[in-house]
């Protein structure tokens, strides 16, 4: 029992600096690179968690699928344009980094007062396969089904977007 | 162990979606290419099908799918002002996107889709129903931000919305994590529990804070209005109407229900920080508003100080305020679509959203003119029209509740707004045109532009029903606090 704050600590650390190296780094093969490691770490913390089934899926889906092919687009199209790291950002440096401090000082002020739910009692759900899909179609059933239509937008905004061919300017001018 | 689902309070969304689904058969089944817009006909008919649905589904409340799902006057209320809404936008597309041919169908239905999510969003009572109601509603929206793909300007406010959309999501998905580490539900009812036996902690605080962020992504407040300008111009033009409305009213809804159902014990601590907000944000509108030269983003700037006097219901925290801000966007909901339906026939006519323009309109279209000249007085608030009562009865509530000093700044805001409509109104009436050639308007459009400046006028001048349904709305509210 020991282990597994020391292995929550271990895994946060990593997670915060594979964070800024996704965000930092400027090449985007490493981008995607530091992103495969966030999603193994996150996998862990949800592992350690006890909820398995999430933690093996977002595993398998995100850095199994997602990121492999996040990583062929991004050979494939070989971004390397140097124009997008010269641009000077000043200016957004300094806003972004004022409205990050802002938020992470309120954040830490919110954080000091939470007083920890006393002697929590050890959850005796374990996040198995069979728990979870028993939970989907009972308890949160219509969440569960609407799901689906999110995936049918996704659907028909890539379809309606991709199809017919497209010419600047002709096509879809008001006539 | 299954639970127990009353399907009758869902019939509505299940009509929609059956709707959407045979549309979805009907756009494969028919012919490719043909000239009639079967699917806009029939998308059209069922809407009002759907309406005389809704008329009849006023007595069926209660909650069900564990909790969930509510079905209360509120949610009632707000889905017919979709329904409504969307008898205009399915009119303006059918206007609008005559040029794009094929393409026009997978609009419809991703319109349906938009509306669907509105409607759950009306009747969501767990913030996880709620965040996904949320998605479908603006993940549809983003499509249909950069539907027209050849037009940079969509393009760019299409991926500002998908952006900024992203990050506010990011941020009601934070607040909703601490407010379920703190409560241990998502459920409002049990979240309404916690919060009227606890007093506020900094947490708590902070989650709210989170969580009202989103919400102003959606009703457009200041400091969350940044793609406002861009998306309305950028965005085809029935999109900023749904986006100016719909979208709007859906954020106002979830406002309504967060502030007055769940986090309404603790009135006292977010009143104050409402009234400020609301301020801030009626003011930057406004001010800005003023150099405007396109009249979409104009209408967008406009949008953001109504979200300013929508907010000072909110900031009153009574029962009265919750009401004037349902009567509002009544008013609101004419007003505003009618406006928008007059700048898509004017640019369909003379391809141009410029005010400059607008010169002289009154001599190329009497009914065009006409009809943006009862919708701008009435955004700006002169009497006898819905605008005007609809202000009146926001500065009554936020009087009553003591916050003087945010009616002052209201009253001078209107004064403020009334410069900008009426120098459009001046454009219209008073300059002469850059062409003389005369803009037709066919038979239906007329009927829809003449029934909706009936609208506005009829809800100005005999406000008693629509007040009566607009207080009538919140009293029946499911964990109403007031």
């Amino acid at each position: 029992m020991t282990l597994i704050p020391f292995f929550f600590y271990l895994c946060a650390a990593v997670l915060v600096l594979a964070s800024l190296f996704v965000v930092l780094a400027r090449n985007p093969l490493y981008n995607v690179l530091a992103l495969v490691v966030v999603i193994f770490c996150l996998s862990t913390l949800f592992m350690l968690l006890e909820a398995y089934f999430v933690g093996m899926v977002l595993l398998l889906v995100y850095a199994g699928a997602v990121l492999v092919f996040f990583l062929f687009v991004v050979m494939c199209l070989n971004l390397n344009t140097p124009s997008l790291i010269t641009a000077k950002q000043n200016r957004f440096r300094l806003w972004g980094g004022l409205a990050a401090f802002m938020f992470l000082a309120g954040l830490f002020l919110a954080l000091k007062s939470f007083i920890a739910a006393q002697n929590l009692e050890q959850s005796s759900i374990r996040g198995t396969i069979e728990i979870i899909g028993k939970i989907l179609f009972t308890e949160y059933l219509l969440p569960f089904e609407l799901t689906s239509l999110l995936l049918l937008i996704a659907i028909f905004g890539i379809v309606s977007l991709a199809k017919g061919a497209l010419y600047f300017g002709k096509e879809e001018s008001t006539t | 162990m299954l639970p127990v689902i009353a399907w009758n309070l869902i019939s509505l969304e299940i009509l929609i979606t059956l709707t959407l689904v045979s549309l979805v058969i009907l756009d494969i089944l028919l012919p490719k290419g043909t000239k009639n817009d079967w699917l806009g006909f029939a998308s059209f008919t069922a809407l009002l099908g759907l309406i005389v649905f809704w008329t009849t589904q006023q007595s069926v409340t209660g909650i069900t799918f564990s909790g969930m799902f509510v079905s209360d006057s509120l949610s009632w209320f707000f889905k017919g002002f979709f329904l409504i809404t969307m008898i205009f936008i399915f009119v303006m597309t059918q206007q609008f996107f005559k040029f794009l041919g094929e393409r026009r169908n997978e609009f419809y239905l991703l319109l349906w889709l938009s509306l669907l999510g509105m409607c759950l969003i009306a009747s969501s009572a767990d913030f996880l129903l709620l965040f996904i109601s949320i998605e479908i509603l603006t993940i549809s929206l983003y499509v249909m931000t950069a539907y027209l793909r050849s037009d940079k300007l969509s393009i760019e406010a299409g991926m500002k919305y998908l952006i900024l959309g992203a990050l506010s999501s990011g941020f009601f998905l934070y607040g909703i994590s601490f407010l379920y580490g703190i409560t241990h539900s998502t459920r409002f009812a049990a979240i309404q529990m916690f919060t009227a036996t606890h007093s506020i902690s900094p947490l708590m605080l902070f989650a709210m804070v989170l969580i009202f962020a989103a919400v102003g992504f959606k009703i457009v407040a200041v400091p969350f209005h940044m793609w406002v300008p861009d998306v309305y111009q950028g965005a085809p033009t029935p999109v900023t109407a749904l986006l100016s409305v719909g979208s709007k009213a859906a954020g106002f809804i979830i406002l309504i229900r967060l502030f007055f159902g769940i986090f309404g014990p603790w009135h006292a601590e977010w009143s104050i920080l409402l009234a400020v907000l609301s301020a801030i944000t009626m003011c930057y509108g406004n001010l800005v508003a003023m150099f405007q030269t396109n009249i979409k983003r104009l209408l967008g700037y406009s949008s953001i100080s109504h979200a300013g006097y929508l907010l000072m219901g909110a900031a009153a925290g009574s029962m009265i305020g919750a009401s004037a801000m349902n009567f509002y966007l009544l008013g609101y909901l004419f007003t505003n679509l009618a406006a928008f339906l007059v700048i898509i026939l004017f640019s369909i006519a003379v391809k141009s959203d410029d005010i400059a323009d607008y010169a002289g309109l009154a001599r190329r279209s009497g009914i065009l003119a006409g009809t943006l000249l009862i919708a701008l007085i009435s955004l700006a608030g002169l009497p006898p029209l819905a605008g005007f009562f609809g202000k009146f009865a926001l500065l009554m509530a936020i009087i009553e509740s003591g916050f003087i000093w945010l009616a002052l700044i209201a009253g001078i805001n209107i004064v403020i707004s009334l410069y900008y409509y009426l120098m459009i109104v001046k454009k219209i009436y008073v300059d002469t045109p850059n062409s003389t050639s005369l803009i037709a308007v066919s038979l239906p459009m007329r009927l829809i532009l003449i029934l909706s400046m009936l609208a506005i006028i009829g809800i100005g001048i005999c406000q008693g029903p629509f007040l009566d349904a607009a207080i009538a709305s919140v009293k029946g509210m499911y964990l109403l606090h007031f």
